[in-house]
């Protein structure tokens, strides 16, 4: 698992705050070992943005562990391998400690099951992501998957999610494209999808996550979806925003906008029906929905005619039914691209006038 | 049309010939109404969204080939409709515009 982008600054924020949680002046208490571990386990980023940290401040060093400037996956391998025999130093130590019973826990040994502690669940929170299950769709495809907690999610065209269970945790993550998640209630195991760097958390709803190259968008069909961004990567807590039933956010570089109601449920999820439902969609952006499922492109260049505002159904596999409708625009040529696609350009002279 | 498509079999046959179909379309907004005579027709609907803006359909109750249903729900609207192909339907300007202007009003 190589990542070659940059870890965004709120991850490395948040990575330098645990290290010094750790390294401070006081012993960290369980609960910020259990929140820490919690943070770890969430996401790929968030180890590599620790071990850099950790790394940076020349930290950890013991006779027994180097820590080089090595890849990430090299000092896993050295952390497992020294986990396996700190373990009950960590157990003794670290974990199960009242600090104030023992006020006066040598530094040392402290330190020392801290850092076994650490690359444990350094360890195991890599294996975590290293060995999720994953499922994909090709262009074109549908696919319905149930999981084994029962929740249903339904994957769109060349899309991709990763699934990864843990006793108190369901963990899925939208590597591409778009899902319909139709989640099984279980309290106990919160349902979180992370999408970017945005997770959803549900107990038991039924949401849309559209993944765009320029954007996120999520529509909740049913129940109730907590979302959390970027700085805020704490598990969602109370204040997040609260989705509901016909809540969509759309999230972009800036982040989340404003949670716009009343959104037609019917557009959001028609896709699993192989249908595509437009209220007031600009041209442009109906042919391109039309891309995602069919090879034969449509492509229309022309400004004006792109940003026509469009109603309508169709099916999704029915391009040539849009482009009959496009052709018979006053002014549009349409002509083939070469490829099999066609582009459709609008006569200098014309106007468009429905 | 030749091909008969499985995936929406059951509505396959509600092209536009005299076949009559069971329709219940509230009264409602009239880009609305067209969409739900999709969804109860399984045929697609295409027009530019501004021709609708503000204006209600009748909806209809009953049995009606597509042509009538079609002319029920745009009734009094000032728009037709033509079938791009067997399966779609392209919501339109009425051609008499002077005339689309004169019906409905007062």
């Amino acid at each position: 698992m190589t990542r070659k982008k940059p870890l965004d600054r709120a991850t490395n924020e948040q990575a330098a705050e645990a290290w010094e949680a750790f390294h401070g002046a006081d012993e960290a208490s369980a609960a910020e070992h259990r929140e820490f571990g919690d943070w770890m386990v969430r996401s790929p980023e968030h180890i590599e943005a620790y071990l850099r940290v950790a790394r940076t401040m020349q930290s950890l060093r013991s006779p027994d562990i180097r820590w080089p400037d090595a890849s990430a996956d090299e000092l896993i391998r050295e952390a497992k391998a020294y986990t396996d025999k700190a373990v009950t130093t960590l157990r003794e130590g670290a974990l199960a400690q009242d600090r104030e019973r023992r006020p006066h826990i040598a530094r040392v040994p402290m330190a020392f099951a801290f850092a076994a502690m650490l690359l444990m669940t350094i360890g195991a929170a890599w294996l975590v992501w290293m060995t999720p299950e994953r499922f994909e769709t090709s262009f074109g495809e549908q696919r319905f998957v149930r999981l084994e907690d029962g929740s249903g999610v339904t994957l769109n065209t060349d899309s991709s999610i990763e699934v990864r269970f843990e006793r108190g945790h369901r963990i899925i993550r939208l590597v591409r494209g778009e899902a319909l998640f139709d989640v099984a209630h279980d309290s106990s195991r919160p349902f979180d999808v992370f999408a970017g760097n945005t997770i959803l958390r549900a107990v038991g709803t039924r949401f849309d996550v559209d993944m765009r190259a320029d954007r996120t968008m999520v529509t909740v069909v049913e129940g109730i979806v907590s979302l959390t961004h970027g700085a805020d990567e704490a598990l969602p807590r109370g204040n997040t925003p609260l989705l509901q039933a016909s809540d969509r956010v759309v999230i972009d570089g800036s982040g989340p906008g404003a949670p716009q109601h009343g959104v037609r449920l019917d557009e959001a999820t028609a896709w699993t029906r192989q249908q595509l439902v437009f209220n007031s969609r600009p041209l442009g952006e109906v042919a391109e929905e039309f891309n995602r499922y069919n090879r034969e492109r449509i492509v229309i260049t022309h400004p004006a005619l792109r940003s026509e505002q469009i109603t309508g159904v169709f099916k999704a596999n029915d391009p040539e039914s849009f482009l009959t409708f496009v052709s018979g625009i006053p002014g549009a040529r349409v002509r083939d691209d070469g490829n099999g696609g066609h582009v459709v350009t609008l006569e200098d002279t014309a106007e468009v006038k429905p | 049309v030749s091909g008969a498509d499985t995936q929406y079999g059951e509505h396959a046959e509600a092209q536009a010939d005299a076949r009559t179909l069971d329709l219940q379309i509230a009264a409602q907004p009239l880009d609305r109404a067209l969409q739900e005579f999709s969804r109860q027709s399984g045929m697609q609907v295409i027009f530019f969204s501004s021709l609708t803006d503000g204006i209600r359909s009748p909806g209809v109750a009953g049995r009606y080939t597509v042509a009538e249903a079609l002319k029920e729900l745009l009734a009094g609207s000032g728009l037709t409709f033509r079938l791009i192909n067997p399966t779609t339907v392209e919501i339109r300007k009425a051609n008499t515009t002077q005339d689309a202007h004169v019906e409905g009003g007062e």
